[in-house]
């Protein structure tokens, strides 16, 4: 029993110290041992995942009985809305690929580094943290789909949070709610750059550390900046929902409102590779094919 | 009636299922901290029906049976240890958490089994309660110390409606061999 107790403890200890994200090594952990915990934890959340399976049947039933007796008139009614949609986001698609062009062609006059394309997977949400105080979600895609711990997540309104474990066919999410999360971002009407952090509250963010000078306004949308390398630049997080002044302090308190849809689940897109190359590239006379903005990633899924 | 291996088998499943299940949307944020800690329950039936149901883990383990009670308390305890472990992974805690949670609970139990069996079914509820109670607190601890988690009344609230739940558990477990030794 002491002995079982005194192994939890090191274990414990070890793994805690070693951060979720991007499991980095702290450097008195032997190389050897963050691998070997890393590997059993691949291994553990691999076979929890049939639970995980099992536990989502119902809603995966009741989904599909549903399809299965629609009715006629909705579906054609659906069939019609959405071919109308998808007929403005194609007249979107082109406005977005000339703006893309130019994009490029400014970036290569400029000198500046270009972006690098997207990969993006689509995952489903198949299940929640069962703590009420973490805000994780496990996705049906692990490593044998290409995810990685560090990647972004998205959906269709903005930034949902960040990859933090991965096995063979699963991966767990964490939300930009979470208490622990925080992530840079900048103000898509002024370029300011700040902090959002997460408050364990799914319709609420607050941006950090922010100056009583800072030019903000309630409304703002505030954007991914791409600082870090780990979100991609320009996808949507939030917008300010409050602004008020603290008494005797020379930092405002801001709230956000996040702009994707985190309480709900469905599909998410995970993108793998987003980051702004370092290096700047000569000025080309031709735009470099595939190179693509965030939006037209999202749109390429 | 004695309950069949198959039949806590299946409890056992049905709680790890239970303890992962997402909610249904119509159910407010707030009525997550009152989900009963279903693993424990769990837990708390596989120990007590000791050495007479064994379960999977235990033969996956431990091909063998073991030959005394002595062995059988030591494999026991090792293949609780190894389900906290699975338990680390569905729930996605520090590894080990659950292990140590899991081992003290086991050995609470395995030490007074013989008493525990002879309370009524209030004294059982009680000792549910005290032990989701201390097991959440310790747990609430070690993520406020690792994950910088805030100290909320998630243990208190778990262990009222794990409490309100063992009942169920608790008709099973009456009518195993081990409970009908004690008696």
């Amino acid at each position: 029993m002491l002995a079982l107790l005194l192994a939890s403890l090191g274990i414990i200890t070890v793994d805690g110290s070693i951060p979720r994200v991007g499991r980095e090594n702290p450097t008195w952990v032997p190389t050897f041992l963050q691998a070997t915990l890393n590997q059993t934890r691949r291994l553990l959340l691999g076979l929890a995942s049939p639970v995980y399976a099992v536990a989502e049947a119902p809603y995966q039933i009741a989904g599909f009985v549903h399809d299965v007796t629609a009715d006629r008139a909705d579906l054609l009614e659906q069939r019609d809305r959405l071919s109308e949609r998808l007929l403005l986001l194609e007249q979107r698609q082109q406005r977005f690929d000339y703006l893309q062009q130019e994009n490029t062609r400014l970036r290569q006059l400029l000198g500046s580094g270009a972006q690098l394309p997207s990969q993006v997977t689509i995952a489903e949400i198949v299940g929640v943290s069962p703590n009420p105080q973490r805000d994780e979600l496990l996705l049906d895609k692990g490593s044998d789909d290409g995810v990685a711990p560090g990647q972004a997540v998205l959906d269709a309104q903005g930034v949902f949070g960040q990859v933090v474990e991965v096995a063979a066919s699963t991966s767990w999410v964490l939300l930009i709610t979470d208490r622990n999360h925080a992530m840079p971002v900048r103000n898509s009407r002024t370029g300011v750059r700040m902090i959002v952090a997460g408050t364990g509250l799914l319709d609420t963010l607050i941006l950090e550390d922010l100056p009583a000078s800072t030019d903000i306004q309630e409304g703002d949308l505030i954007e991914t900046s791409g600082l870090g390398g780990r979100f991609p630049i320009g996808y949507p997080v939030g917008t300010v929902a409050t602004l008020g002044s603290v008494q005797d302090s020379p930092y405002l308190s801001a709230s956000l409102k996040p702009k994707a849809a985190l309480s709900k689940v469905g599909h998410v897109l995970i993108v793998a590779e987003a980051a702004v190359d370092a290096a700047p590239t000569q000025p080309t006379a031709t735009p470099a094919e595939g190179q693509s903005s965030p939006s037209t990633s999202a749109g390429e899924s | 009636m004695r309950p069949s291996g198959l039949i806590t088998t299946l409890v056992i499943v049905g709680s790890l299922v239970l303890a992962v299940a997402r909610p249904p949307a119509f159910v407010p944020d707030w009525l997550l901290a009152w989900r009963p800690q279903w693993l424990i329950l769990a837990l708390v039936l596989w120990v007590q029906q000791l050495p007479y149901f064994r379960g999977p883990l235990f033969r996956a383990v431990f091909t063998r049976s073991a030959s005394d009670d002595s062995t059988t308390f030591r494999r026991s305890m090792l293949a609780v240890w190894l389900a906290g472990f699975f338990a680390d992974g569905l729930l996605g805690e520090p590894l080990g958490l659950n292990g140590a949670l899991f081992a003290m609970i086991a050995f609470y139990l395995h030490r007074f089994r013989d008493r525990l069996a002879m309370q009524t079914l209030m004294q059982r509820m009680i000792m549910i309660f005290m032990l989701v109670f201390y097991t959440e607190v310790l747990r609430a601890f070690v993520l406020n110390w690792l994950l910088g988690q805030p100290w909320v009344l998630q243990p208190l609230t778990v262990a009222l409606t794990s409490t309100l739940v063992w009942p169920l558990y608790d008709r099973l477990n009456r009518r195993s061999p081990a409970s009908v030794r004690a008696q």
